[in-house]
């Protein structure tokens, strides 16, 4: 039976080459954390339930709006570099394909529930008994243990329980969730962040370990100061909409043709007076505390804004070295020069969904490429991993597919 | 047990604001010994003068010693104080970096320059130390001099324009998204550049712009605009596919219940915990696509129901169907929530002039390294002697000599004016 190992490239990066990865289990915080892994040259292998495959096939979005499950957005953006085999490890005969699988598996991204996990006897300590020196990284609405260990998720159930639902939005209405999946997003970077570093930490010890990473805990971090604020300072922190901190301005103001986000210089308020030449701005009666006169202060803004577009507005602060930025639509961003001279987004044909434009790394490291091949079919590579490299039969391939089992 | 991942590697913390300090935050609770290096005039945090400050536990504590933003954020760090403008201050940067393995800056674009201290600088004295730079834009480029905090970053990537209240104006989200997930990312870019240097002996100069960590975040809006299939922008609390999907209101000020309903089976249950089996048969609400379009009658009835109840009654109602729900926490429910004690999520450490600080642990954790945070935040260099005299072996006469010339300092050179500090009682 041949290892399942790739080669090492002639003078390219090692950095994560050497390791092979399965990716068992779902959700957009292990995709992407198996995502920023392949990038950066793992051999990901996903495995995907028979039939179905992988619920982001069923997101979105798809080309010119008509669903295939071949073609979804989300699901070839998480899934850029990997391998796709189908596998159902609820049934016994699943478990032992998989048995037989892990040895050759360096390290193990986990997004199964917790609960559902143990019930299949695939907790770490059985799994390490295959590969002594595994690394298992398990990511979890909530974390492996606690009494909501087991709750229903989705990402707006997640931004209630960890705080950072309450602290954005307007003060006087609803809490107000941010655009996407911000959460999972955040739990897939401290993911690969865990996991790269047990990696480097068993490179000198041989030695793995289990990682337990909560999707909710991932965005508690966020909730910054506010908690400090609050355990300390006599009074819950409170969101305050588009208003953020002491000092001012900070915050976001329309433009003639789109929005601002106004912060302060170095000079505070007295620059911004300065820019635009409103001297009301730089009256001391403002000093003692900004934020509480906002509303005055936006009023006193508003026409220097209104009579500029947002380009306008931001390139006149950005010379008096005032950080005024443009709010920017998805659609002007991919447009940008910044992201065209840095080459950000990257584009990659695919059989189904043609050619689509995505973003590259979201992070640059001179000595060590980043790949950029695209998603795969839902069991594309059944035969690469179970036949020429784990050494079944294509007989034994085809039955185990009629029966359900890959 | 096994050591924390990092231990052995030496990092050189010259950030500043929230980004940077949450990358060399992540890597001192992973285990690297991080030598945090502040200017004489200061702490660089706070530099806002309203930033909070807690009644020490004896008197004459300075007010730079008893942040708690300071202590979550600089926690598991040691401080020193080094005048990089000086000559003898950049020696001493460099003779540190000779024997460390990542320096971490994040400062804006010429400030490294202006101090002799970029890559090439950093090389000549160790060639495989490793830089880790987080820009706003990205070192190269149009925007490299662009200006940005944390909130323009919000702008820039997109992320405001999509999010907001349905027909609203753009909005950000909390108030430091761009920066703790760039330090999160800056993070894991030096780790991998740590492992790559294990196997190749290379070290390199890696960059985490705050804008492309959090548009990467973004990837299936620009995916779909690829594929002309628009992000929906701004739906508020609802979702694309999902309906019933929000924020329902409960019994008491500003209380809450986010809900989200995937499937028919779940729809269905939903219906029977709120008394109103009638609405499976009203065809406003049939199917998914329906009950999408009459979200705002919809949502009528699940308000009438979530609004004469506990948030966490409702939260337990629906989980125990298996019903997607969770109670909106403020910071303060949240460090009380059954779950996140059970977590241990925050921990108490005991300061020695502030009594007992609340850290809060990383969102990972391993099963075999020890995770802290076991220490709280250094006072403002308290490990002068410790960086100059142990691991440089400078001796104590060129050490008094450097706080004659201010090249070093024990107290800031310079202070914020007492009155401007908010000073708290607990």
């Amino acid at each position: 039976m041949s290892p399942l190992q790739r080669e090492n490239l002639p003078g390219e990066s090692m950095v994560l080459r050497d390791v092979t990865v399965l990716e068992l289990g779902e959700g957009v915080g292990l995709g992407y954390c198996g995502r920023l892994l392949a990038g950066y040259g793992a051999d990901v292998i996903k495995v995907e339930r028979p039939g179905a495959g992988d619920g982001a096939r069923y997101v979105g979005p798809f080309p010119k709006g008509v669903p295939h499950s071949e073609s979804s957005g989300l699901f070839l953006y998480l899934n850029t570099n990997k391998k796709s085999i189908t596998l159902d490890v609820e049934k016994a005969d699943g478990q032992h394909l998989l048995e037989r699988i892990v040895p050759h598996i360096e390290i193990i991204l986990d997004g199964l529930p917790p609960g559902k996990r143990a019930s299949l006897g695939l907790s770490y300590e059985q799994l390490k008994v295959l590969k002594p020196s595994l690394i298992m990284t398990s990511v979890a609405p909530f974390g492996q243990t606690g009494p909501y260990k087991d709750f229903q998720a989705t990402e707006i159930v997640i931004w209630a329980l960890s705080g950072y639902h309450h602290l954005t939005g307007d003060p006087d209405r609803e809490p107000l969730k941010g655009w996407g999946n911000q959460a999972h997003y955040q739990a897939g970077v401290q993911a690969a962040l865990a996991t790269v570093s047990a990696l480097f930490l068993r490179d000198v010890t041989g030695e793995g370990q289990w990682i337990d990473v909560s999707v909710a805990e991932s965005l508690a971090v966020h909730n910054g100061s506010s908690l400090q604020s609050t355990l300390y300072g006599g009074a819950v922190a409170k969101r305050r909409g588009n208003k953020g901190g002491d000092n001012y301005p900070n915050t976001i103001l329309p433009a003639s043709d789109g929005h601002v986000q106004l912060h302060f210089g170095a000079g505070g308020l007295r620059q911004v007076a300065e820019l635009m030449g409103e001297p009301r701005l730089a009256d001391p009666k403002w000093d003692d505390h900004p934020i509480s006169h906002a509303d005055e202060l936006d009023q006193l803004m508003l026409p220097w804004l209104q009579r500029r577009t947002k380009f306008q507005a931001v390139a006149e602060a950005q010379a008096a070295h005032i950080p005024f930025v443009e709010v920017l639509s998805p659609a002007e961003v991919m447009q940008d020069e910044q992201n065209q001279a840095r080459s950000y987004f990257l584009a990659s044909d695919h059989p189904y969904a043609g050619r689509v434009t995505y973003p590259g790394s979201p992070v640059r490291l001179p000595a060590c490429p980043w790949e950029n091949a695209r998603a795969p079919l839902l069991g594309e590579h059944n035969r690469e991993v179970y036949v020429d490299r784990l050494g079944l039969s294509p007989r034994e391939l085809a039955i185990l597919s009629a029966e359900g089992i890959v | 047990m096994l050591p924390k991942p990092l231990v052995g590697v030496r990092v050189l913390d010259l950030t500043h604001g929230v980004a940077g300090p949450a990358t060399t935050q992540l890597m001192g609770d992973l285990g690297a010994e991080v030598i945090k290096i502040e200017p004489t005039q200061g702490r660089m945090q706070p530099y806002s003068p309203w930033i909070l400050v807690l009644p020490g536990k004896t008197a004459g504590v300075p007010h730079y010693n008893r942040s708690p933003y300071v202590n979550e954020m600089y926690r598991s760090k040691l401080d020193c104080a080094i005048d990089l403008r000086t000559e003898s201050g950049r020696q001493v940067f460099l003779d540190l970096a000779r024997v460390s393995d990542v320096v971490v800056e994040n400062f804006s674009s010429r400030v490294m320059k202006k101090f002799g201290l970029e890559y090439a600088a950093l090389r000549a004295v160790n060639p495989t130390i490793i830089m880790v730079s987080l820009p706003a834009f990205g070192r190269q480029g149009p925007w490299r001099d662009k200006l940005s905090w944390g909130p323009g970053i919000n702008a820039s990537s997109g992320f405001a324009w999509l999010t907001g209240y349905l027909g609203g104006p753009p909005m950000k989200a909390g108030n430091y998204y761009a920066d703790f997930s760039g330090g999160l990312h800056a993070a894991f870019a030096a780790v991998l550049a740590l492992r790559h240097r294990q196997k190749t002996g290379r070290g390199q100069l890696v960059e985490a712009p705050l804008r492309e960590a959090e548009m990467a975040l973004l990837g299936e809006a620009f995916i779909g605009i690829s594929m002309e299939q628009e992000p929906m922008k701004r739906l508020g609390n609802r979702d694309p596919l999902m309906a019933p999907h929000g924020c329902y209101p409960c019994r008491g000020q500003d209380r809450w219940a986010a809900i989200a309903v995937r499937t028919e089976e779940e729809w269905t249950r939903l219906c029977h915990i709120m008394g109103r089996p009638g609405l499976l048969a009203d065809p406003r609400f049939r199917q998914p696509t329906a009950r999408w379009a009459h979200q705002d009658e919809l949502d009528k009835y699940i308000t009438d129901w979530t609004s004469a109840r506990e948030q966490y009654q409702v939260m337990r109602q629906l989980q125990d169907a298996s019903i997607p729900c969770g109670a909106v926490l403020d910071c303060a429910q949240l460090v009380q929530d059954p779950h996140v004690r059970a977590r241990q999520a925050y921990l108490t450490l005991r300061d020695p002039d502030l009594g007992d600080v609340i850290a809060r642990r990383q969102a990972s954790r391993f099963s075999r390294s020890p995770m802290g945070p076991e220490r709280p935040g250094p006072r403002y260099a308290e490990h002068n002697t410790w960086v100059f005299g142990e691991l440089l072996g400078l001796g104590q006469k060129q050490q008094a000599q450097w706080e004659e010339e201010g090249v070093t300092s024990r107290v800031p050179l310079q202070s914020y004016e007492h009155s401007q500090i908010e000073e708290r009682s607990r």
